[in-house]
């Protein structure tokens, strides 16, 4: 097969790019407003004439088709575990990985005030998840029982204790409540296991891209759509930081992708002690992504006023505290604002850099003293001073005046203690034209084709 | 073959042999020996040159650890086995003491190191104080050579008239958490070599234990004894230090001793007098009068091994406590004792021993070893190692680590059934014993074949990084039926915490060693209140005690323990029962 047609069914965009196979490059790309509110086959066919005006309709015809979706903004989703260290980092990791967002945690003992606040969030799935394999059964279907008796619903995929797995279907069953079964995330101490729950959460996130308008149309024509556009950029991600046995790939490397109302935080390399600091909590994967839903450009830019603090934000953007709020409630009001002065620049970039400054901190591990005898440091999280490399996507990281200052912010400053274990030193680059879903795609196909495009698409900032 | 070199610096960034060596003369010649009392009482100008002189007399030399942590603790406890050996008819030669790990990193950075229970200096003044109490020669070993303050140490032991310093082996296998400078650690390690190598024809020996280091992680003796000629190469040939091997913690094969020792002194190529051989630990457990046969058995051997090949090594008295507490000057000078009547006897066994059988054994320990050492060169020398440089070996060693060594370049024939795919030409000790001492357990419980913990889950750990007690347990719990999550060594009270909750867990076994018994379980019984785990069944084990309210000495803390609700029964062979007990 000589070309692949990639194609992108965003919430604000359909996009496309087209490869050539054997030469390893992108002959074209593009994008058109979103269509899958009215009928995605309208854009999936803006789509087909673009590749078509490029490399003639035999070859579109003959070429490999091949498509990701993360429309209406990704799946929602909380994690209900047993203890915020194990079961809950797990379920996160999990949840992240298969290109969801979470807006609720609970652990312990969950309450039926807690179904009551989770009712409210708006979730899609919830992940139920605790116990090692013959570990923990009561907690767990205690929690089973209150989701059960809510008035929640929406599916729960249950990924804890197996040993409890069918008492846990039986319950939600009893409660009306559709409940998937997949393998323990953690089977035992410093082992995990989120690919199944993985799957399923992709697995259902399909089925409800599949209700759509005109989606039964466009899988007529291309056939299933493969995975969440997130999943799909961790999967591109890690092929790029691992290269394949004849090119290399960039090693330890982290992804920022800031939106009007999340930030995607994606890193690549193998979790080890700090300075040989002994690690507690769930084992960390090698390809990790965090979702920040109250870091955003324009639905989120409130939250991020408000986590790093109005006056000083003001002050770096040279601004009054009073513009820089009018500035924000104007984002707010109108989500597809575009700054359009020099004011406004300033008022964006400062924001992108507090959510990349923030986001990035959350998603690493951190060195925390602790006074018992012996241990006196442990690590949580991952640990992630070795990246020496950052890539920025999307938006004002790509259109931006200066990527590489907002990419820094990853970086430890000179205020701060080293036991923040994000990237001590960096070089970053931007992917220029938005290739990492579509290289995503293909990686299951074409290894060194979906590399190729990667590092073609690459660019030094400044 | 595919090596996987866990690198920790770039070893070609090491400055070059001539500056290491350079910089190694500069200091020495700012040092001058000091004189000890026992020096002076001798006069000699090195511990060496004494034992030199006692290797042609015949006299047979002893040695004591002391592991207490005050200076002045120390100093009276030297005074007192001293004068009471004296008075006794008997002696010791020498004492061997134990720096603090804060010791081992530049001052600068010591309050990032925990203290522990070894011995602290914070002048040079300080550093003379122990060798000027009694006429018995200091022996310095822990965080010396080898450490991120190698070369200062170096200095003020040998200021202090300390001339046998160690511990070489630590370079491999001792860490400081949170202090990652291994390119440094090499530099000085390799100058302080160069410091002693100055002082060699003085009498100057660099000590390694190698059942403190890497060398007791190999399988196969016959590795072992190639590990000690890369070891010896290093330091000798490289970097011009006069070395002698220690060792004897694993050994528990008497003969075995007699034998290895041989084998260390036929590739001693300066004849530098050793140290000494440490009693067998493995064998020493909570029956005092098994400890007793354990400690003749060694010392035996030990002392019909000197008598036959002197090598300078003194035999170890250890005390029969020695793997319940931190022994007493009392139970010090009470191990002598017995030591002295194994001298007395020694003699009768000489001519009835098949010495022809000890040499040829050795003998093949060291042919069979120098085929590792010539595989393990050729192999570095393909890695792109520059095998002149002292401190690009060792770092590139280090990060190869002792498992792959073994499986790439042993020696023994290959065979895919056996551990690390050879069949070892001489198994080492402690492979046997770790297995058999819970074997041996096992056996004499004929009611866990009944499976009494069938589905009771269990969580069991340790607060440091000694896991051998723990790991008969884990075995004897798991023979017994039950679901044992173990969370390995030095795990903090927040892991055992959550894993109790993510196990639902009503019993939690925890292993302790390193004297923080009450810390640790004060932290740990607040924390079980905190999370609501009232129900949980907390047992220790090990060594239970710590050094309390400013106190120099470790003290029994399991009657504060039991106050706090944690079972201090200690005992492996009562275990099952109390657990089952508790779960019924």
């Amino acid at each position: 097969m000589k070309y692949a047609t990639l194609i992108d069914f965003g919430s604000t965009y359909t996009k496309v790019a087209c490869v050539h196979l054997p030469e390893r490059r992108v002959l074209m790309t593009d994008r058109f407003p979103s269509t899958v509110h009215i009928d995605a086959r309208i854009g999936l066919h803006q789509c087909f004439d673009a590749v078509a005006r490029a490399v003639g309709h035999v070859a579109l015809q003959e070429s490999l088709k091949l498509s990701s979706s993360s429309a209406a903004g990704g799946l929602r989703m909380a994690v209900v575990g047993l203890t915020r260290s194990l079961s809950i980092m797990a379920g996160r990791n999990a949840a992240f990985g298969a290109g969801a967002k979470i807006l609720a945690n609970y652990s312990g003992w969950l309450t039926p005030e807690d179904a009551v606040s989770l009712e409210k969030t708006n979730v899609e799935i919830v992940l139920l998840c605790g116990g090692y394999e013959k570990g923990n059964r009561t907690m767990i279907l205690h929690n089973a029982e209150v989701l059960s008796a809510s008035d929640l619903q929406v599916p729960v995929i249950y990924a804890g204790n197996s040993d409890a797995g069918q008492m846990a279907r039986e319950i939600f069953c009893r409660g009306g409540k559709e409940c998937f079964l997949v393998d323990n995330i953690i089977p035992a101490v410093g082992e995990m296991n989120t690919g199944p729950a993985e799957a399923v959460i992709r697995n259902i996130f399909m089925k409800r891209i599949t209700n759509m308008i005109g989606m039964d149309r466009v899988r007529e024509e291309i056939g299933e759509i493969l995975m969440p556009t997130p999943a799909a950029v961790l999967a591109a991600g890690k092929l790029l930081s691992e290269g394949t046995e004849t090119d290399a790939g960039l090693g330890g490397m982290m992804m920022v992708d800031v939106g009007g109302a999340t930030t995607d935080v994606y890193s690549f390399i193998k979790n080890k002690g700090y300075n040989y600091a002994r690690m507690v909590g769930a084992a960390e994967p090698f390809a990790k992504r965090t979702v920040e839903g109250d870091m955003g450009m324009r639905e989120s830019s409130v939250c991020v006023l408000e986590e790093a603090g109005a006056e000083a934000m003001a002050q770096r953007a040279d601004v009054s505290t009073a513009t820089l709020r009018a500035s924000v409630e104007k984002r707010l009001l109108d989500t597809s604002f575009l700054a359009d002065t020099p004011e406004e620049l300033r008022i964006d970039q400062e924001i992108a850099s507090q959510a990349i400054s923030i986001s990035v901190r959350r998603h690493a591990g951190r060195i925390e003293k602790v006074h018992s005898k012996g241990v006196r440091e442990i690590q949580r999280g991952k640990n992630l001073t070795n990246v020496e490399t950052i890539i920025g996507t999307g938006g004002i990281l790509v259109n931006g005046t200066d990527p590489d200052g907002l990419l820094q912010c990853a970086v430890l400053q000179e205020c701060e203690g080293e036991e923040i274990l994000i990237p001590r030193k960096v070089r970053t680059l931007v992917d220029r034209d938005y290739v990492f879903y579509a290289a995503g795609l293909l990686q299951e196909y074409d290894k060194a084709a979906a590399l190729g495009i990667m590092k073609a698409s690459l660019s030094e900032t400044g | 073959m595919e090596l996987k070199v866990n690198r920790r610096f770039n070893e070609k960034e090491l400055p070059d042999m001539k500056t290491l060596l350079s910089e190694g003369e500069k200091i020495a010649k700012t040092v001058t020996i000091g004189e000890s009392l026992f020096m002076k009482t001798y006069g000699v100008r090195s511990e060496a040159e004494y034992k030199r002189k006692m290797m042609q007399t015949g006299h047979v030399m002893k040695h004591t650890h002391i592991g207490w942590n005050s200076v002045s603790a120390t100093a009276e406890g030297f005074q007192k086995i001293y004068e009471a050996l004296k008075e006794s008819g008997s002696y010791v030669d020498r004492f061997g003491v134990c720096l603090d790990g804060s010791m081992g990193v530049p001052a600068e950075y010591r309050d990032r190191i925990q203290v522990g229970t070894g011995q602290v200096y914070k002048t040079p003044e300080e550093w003379k104080i122990l060798s000027r109490q009694v006429p018995v020669q200091v022996h310095m070993g822990d965080h010396m050579i080898g450490s991120l303050n190698s070369v200062e140490n170096c200095v003020n032991a040998l200021s202090a008239g300390v001339t046998t310093i160690g511990n070489i082996s630590h370079y491999y296998s001792y860490e400081y958490p949170g202090l990652d400078m291994e390119y440094d650690r090499t530099i000085k390690a390799c100058e302080a070599i160069a410091v002693m190598g100055y002082f060699r024809e003085q009498g100057a020996a660099i000590h390694s234990n190698l059942d403190d280091g890497m060398g007791s992680q190999f399988h196969d003796l016959a590795n072992l004894a190639g590990w000690a000629r890369l070891e010896r190469y290093i330091v000798e040939d490289l970097l011009g230090g006069g070395m002698n091997f220690c060792f004897g913690n694993l050994f528990s094969d008497p003969i075995l001793r007699i034998i290895f020792n041989k084998a260390m002194w036929n590739i001693n190529t300066h004849q530098t007098p050793g140290s000494m051989i440490y009693g067998n630990t493995i064998d020493f457990g909570t029956d005092i009068p098994r400890n007793y046969g354990a400690l003749s058995s060694f010392a035996l051997a030990d002392v019909i091994g000197q008598m036959k090949y002197p090598t300078g090594h003194a035999v170890c008295a250890i005390p029969v406590t020695e793997a319940i507490r931190v022994p007493s000057a009392e139970e010090i000078i009470e191990s002598h004792h017995t030591l002295d009547i194994m001298m007395e006897k020694a003699r009768y066994y000489m001519d009835y021993i098949d010495f022809g059988r000890v040499e040829a054994e050795a003998k093949l320990l060291n042919v069979s070893g120098n085929v590792f050492f010539e595989r393990v060169m050729n192999a570095l020398d393909d890695l792109g190692v520059d095998i002149t440089h002292a401190g690009q070996i060792m770092a590139v060693l280090k990060g190869i680590g002792a498992e792959q060594l073994e499986i790439n370049f042993g020696v023994g024939r290959k065979d895919e059934l056996a551990m690390r795919g050879r069949e070892p030409v001489r198994p080492t000790n402690i492979i046997q014993t770790i297995s058999a001492t819970g074997e041996q357990l096992i056996a004499r419980m004929p009611e866990l074949a009944e499976k009494p913990l069938e589905g009771v889950n269990v969580v069991i750990g340790a607060t440091d990084i000694h896991v051998f007690g723990k790991e008969v347990i884990k075995k004897i719990l798991r023979v017994a039926g039950a679901n044992v999550y173990d969370l390995g060594d030095a795990t903090p009270v927040e892991e055992f915490a959550d894993t109790l909750i993510e196990t639902e867990s009503k019993i939690l076994v925890v292993s302790t060693y390193n004297g923080m018994a009450y810390s640790f379980a004060d932290a740990m019984v607040k924390k079980l209140k905190e999370l609501h785990l009232d129900d949980v069944k907390f047992l220790m084990g090990g060594r239970l005690n710590e050094a309390m309210e400013g106190k120099d000495l470790p003290e029994d803390v399991s009657g504060r323990l039991a106050e706090m609700g944690v079972n201090v029964d200690n005992n492996a062979e009562t275990i099952v029962e109390t657990i089952r007990r508790y779960s019924a």
